[in-house]
């Protein structure tokens, strides 16, 4: 495969600038397959575009029920329908020293309720060809469904189930607690998982940059208490929605949400004061997780930015994209096409409701460690500082506009990403229509307004996380001037 | 699209109105599908619904086809097909960003080779151009210099996925044990690091002369476009390149696995794993779509047999998969467990064997098999939303092109989906009792590194 999606903050990437590294030469010898220039001449003629089609994202529509449960419906001419029930509130919700208790109990709702076993659950949801799902990010938890459109009935009532009368059984608790723990060792044994969960915490401390998933102490001390409190204190109709996107309607779904919904009590919305993250580091400095004999190093490299309300965001994921986000990015180009350092390097600017962050991630042969993030961080301060040879240019932002609009394009094919950016934009608090408006509001952004992002820039004050071996990639570093720090154990808990 | 819309949402009934799961409707992708005198196939299938369309090139060659010390080979080659043709130069990745493509990738599988992108449908010119000049002018701008920085990214990519990826070298060990020296997948489709090294220009010549002729190619369009101007289109891109012999294959079928090896590879993990593989028949062969069933009864949701036996009951594993890949050579059934915390994989294992050998003896409860089918079915619905898959060889586009290398014949979904139904209960019984013998398998076990090797 030429590119990999990678999870979590990763994918795959690269950039503009550079050439390629060597230049083309003419072949070994003459090809069989090519006719002489004279008739082929006309296939150098690029082929011009016909007239654009206008590709209309959808406003979901939008209702209230009387407990104040939001329902959002977004009609889709689909087969399966995606159902989901989003609350606005995640792992930015824990109290302190419960990392992972939002996304604990997202899975236990779906471990049984006061009236279905765990295992009956699954065969329900089985019958229907589907699976209960359960998540939850730094804003939100939830559970949803998969459905054939002529299920969604049966998937409403599922779902409504296991929101309002989770069993929270202590003998299913210990039975998850022990499979979730495993997993959690199971993050920390995968190198890019490692170096992004210890970055995170690094840049932004506690509580923000605690695992959504939750640290190993952490989750070995949580209680049905601690479970049945979150959900009771978060999971409440005014601070959720009922997102379908299929083949349905929006009276048809209300009136089976009031079905379903309708008994939820009503209560008051949890009052938050989320601590502000820290200041970024006074420099950059490595900090190592040792992975001895590693044969690649997972880079992860950060700096704070603003968080998704503020204004410019759409000029920050501009930004991010000509840096890392297209393969033709610049530190995809530099480090993969160009330098053939890694099989791809990308970045992210990452936008939440409390914080923001640039990221950017790669994994490179360990042997290379060194010049790979002299080469990224050089990638970061060119794009800040147009003095170094490589202004941001229009022909650039042209390219990161046209493959984050059609991206956004793209996500009408499939109902899951549709419902999933309708439950993103809720949890976030904004606006049903946000996703229809990011063409026009990224069409406004000028080369200027991007330029203005990078130049906030500061490649002195990184948070870097390198997971990779120790005694060969920490000497490398220092001999290219890098102050390497290893890091303490409680980064990795 | 025959599928949209044949579902009517019936949301009038009640939630106390208990019915029964409805069967699935019978899926459907309409195609057209041509040759160009060169020898090219066509396959067309039209669906306005979106302003997109889905152009997925399969070249009939993989890893199947490398020759001797060549493993990777095919892979590396895909990676080789982005550097640029004679025409379009080396910016195409810039022209396709700039025009609005999405899903923009190729992949490399044992048996073929494809090459995929997804653009408004005002692009699709562009899209037929670029890969016209790739199909008849890639060799008038390959270098030495494109095939070092290739075969760099390559071998990081190999790094990355599965020398310092979690069971990514039990998993290469079970692959080469099943397939050994001498097999043409052996070495998997990622190839070895020295076979990597030892790939030269004059490989990939040869390579691209031999098996991406237009007579080995099949081109799939899906998606929102006019036949006639597609199909004029094709004919001035596709239509000049020279006409090509069609590549023979001959395979000597692979014989059967003879006898239980047994294999450990230590990782720096902190859990064991146990996985376990078999060869089974080649793709779309009678047993396929039992086998097909047999592994959703055994796993991928929390009311299967592994799942609920050895995660929930036993709690000796975390973690549990069941895999059919079926290829032209021979299909892999695969069924793997990562330990929980502190289990001893021997434990693992025989608790894996327990719920085979009772299965092979009873076969599945009727609920079992119905829930089993229904996820099957389930997952081609939703795959059929889209124009195409992440891989190229799912969704529309994928599956025509799927059917048709194997089948021939890439209508063959109506086929696939009955056979899916009549699965029975005995059926599960039989190809389980036939095909997943406990004598004739390799097993490997993931054995942590010692704790003073770790930080």
């Amino acid at each position: 495969m030429r590119r990999v999606a990678c999870a979590a903050l990763c994918l795959a990437s690269a950039c503009a600038a550079p050439g390629p590294a060597h230049p083309p030469r003419p072949p070994a010898t003459t090809p069989a397959s090519s006719a002489s220039a004279d008739v082929d001449g006309w296939r150098k003629q690029i082929p011009k575009a016909g007239p654009a089609a206008a590709l209309v994202y959808p406003v979901p529509e939008s209702e209230q029920l009387k407990n104040g449960l939001t329902v959002l419906v977004m009609k889709r001419p689909a087969a399966v329908a995606s159902l989901s029930l989003v609350v606005r509130h995640g792992a930015s919700s824990s109290p302190q020293g419960q990392s992972g208790v939002a996304a604990l109990t997202a899975r236990m709702l779906t471990e049984g309720t006061t009236t279905r076993s765990s295992s009956a659950l699954a065969e329900a949801a089985e019958s229907l060809g589907s699976a209960l799902e359960h998540d939850a990010g730094r804003d939100y938890s939830m559970v949803g469904i998969e459905t054939l459109s002529a299920d969604v009935e049966q998937g409403l009532a599922l779902l409504a189930e296991v929101a309002q009368k989770p069993a929270f059984a202590p003998r299913e608790l210990e039975r998850v607690r022990g499979e979730w723990l495993d997993g959690l060792a199971a993050e920390r044994q995968t190198p890019d998982r490692l170096a992004s969960l210890a970055g995170l915490r690094l840049l932004l401390g506690e509580p923000h940059g605690a695992p959504v998933g939750g640290s190993v102490p952490d989750v070995k001390k949580l209680t049905v208490r601690d479970l049945t409190a979150f959900h009771r204190r978060h999971w409440v109709p005014g601070e959720s929605a009922l997102v379908v996107v299929g083949d349905v309607s929006l009276s048809g779904v209300r009136d089976a949400a009031e079905r379903a919904f309708g008994g939820w009590k009503p209560a008051p919305a949890p009052t938050s004061a989320p601590a502000p993250t820290p200041a970024p580091p006074d420099k950059t400095r490595v900090v190592m997780v040792n992975r001895p004999g590693a044969v690649q190093s997972a880079l992860f490299v950060a700096q704070p930015l603003a968080k998704r309300s503020d204004a410019g965001h759409e000029a920050r994921q501009l930004m991010s994209s000509l840096l890392g986000g297209l393969f033709t990015s610049r530190i995809n180009q530099n480090l993969r096409e160009k330098n053939a350092f890694t099989y791809g390097a990308r970045s992210d600017a990452v936008a939440t409701r409390h914080w923001g962050a640039l990221v950017v991630t790669t994994r490179v042969e360990s042997a290379v460690t060194a010049p790979a993030l002299r080469e990224l961080v050089g990638e970061l301060a060119r794009a800040r500082d147009p003095k170094r040879g490589a202004p941001i240019s229009d022909e650039e932002v042209a390219r990161a506009r046209a493959d984050l609009i059609s991206g956004l394009g793209a996500r009408l094919i499939a109902v899951d990403r549709l419902a999933a950016d309708v439950g993103s934009s809720f949890a976030l608090g904004l606006p049903p229509s946000t996703s229809s408006e990011l063409p026009q509001r990224l069409t406004a952004q000028s080369t200027a307004a991007v330029a203005a992002e990078a130049a906030r820039i500061d490649e002195q004050r990184l948070v870097v996380v390198i997971v990779g071996d120790q005694a060969s990639v920490k000497p490398a570093l220092e001999a290219a001037g890098f102050e390497v720090r290893e890091a303490a154990a409680e980064l990795t808990w | 699209m025959t599928f949209r819309g044949a579902l009517v949402l019936a949301l009038a009934l009640s939630t106390s109105s208990a019915r029964a799961a409805p069967a699935t409707k019978v899926p459907e992708i309409p195609f057209e599908k041509y040759a160009l005198d060169n020898g090219l196939e066509v396959i067309l299938h039209r669906d306005p619904a979106l302003p997109l369309v889905a152009v997925n090139l399969w070249y009939h060659v993989g890893p199947v086809n490398e020759p001797p010390k060549r493993s990777g080979f095919a892979h590396l080659f895909e990676h080789l097909m982005f550097t640029g043709s004679k025409h379009v130069g080396t910016g195409f990745d810039k022209l396709l960003e700039s025009a609005g493509a999405t899903n923009v990738n190729g992949t490399t599988s044992w048996d073929r080779t494809n090459y995929f992108e997804t653009v408004p449908r005002e692009q699709l010119e562009l899209c037929l151009w670029i890969e016209s000049d790739r199909m008849g002018f890639f060799l008038d701008t390959l270098s030495a210099g494109a095939l070092e920085v290739q075969r760099g990214v390559v071998k990081n990519e190999r790094r990355q996925s599965y020398e310092d990826a979690p069971y990514g070298k039990s998993s290469l060990e079970l692959l080469d044990t099943l397939f050994p020296q001498g097999h043409p997948y052996h070495g998997a489709v990622i190839g070895s690091m020295s076979d990597l090294d030892a790939a030269r220009l004059s490989d990939a010549e040869a390579f691209f002369r031999t098996y991406y002729a237009p007579s080995n190619a099949t081109l799939t369009l899906a998606g929102d476009f006019a036949p006639d101007t597609a199909k004029r289109w094709i004919a001035r891109y596709f239509g000049p390149l020279p006409k090509r012999p069609r590549p023979t294959v001959k395979h000597r079928p692979t014989p059967a696995f003879a006898s239980l090896v047994r294999k450990t590879v230590v990782e720096p993990v902190e859990l064991s794993r146990v996985s376990m593989g078999w060869l089974t028949p080649p793709a779309y062969s009678r047993e396929t779509a039992a086998l097909e069933l047999a592994a959703a009864v055994l796993a991928g949701g929390k009311a299967t047999r592994l799942y609920r036996k050895l995660v929930v009951e036993k709690k000796l594993a975390s973690e549990v998969e069941a895999d059919l890949d079926p290829n032209s050579l021979a299909g892999i059934f695969s069924v793997s467990a990562v330990a929980a915390s502190g289990k001893p994989a021997k434990e693992v294992e025989a608790a894996i064997d327990a719920v085979l050998v009772e299965l092979s003896a009873k076969g599945p409860t009727q609920a079992e098999l119905d829930r089993a089918r229904r996820r099957v079915l389930f997952g081609l619905m939703s795959q059929l939303q889209q124009l195409n898959g992440p891989d190229g060889e799912s969704g529309r586009a994928g599956l025509l092109q799927r059917f048709n290398h194997y089948l021939g014949d890439p209508g063959h979904l109506r086929q696939w989906h009955a056979s899916i139904e009549a699965v029975t209960r005995d059926d599960v019984r039989r190809v389980l009792a036939a095909q997943l013998d406990l004598t004739r398998r390799v097993i490997v076990t993931t054995v942590p590194e010692p704790k003073g090797k770790r930080p």
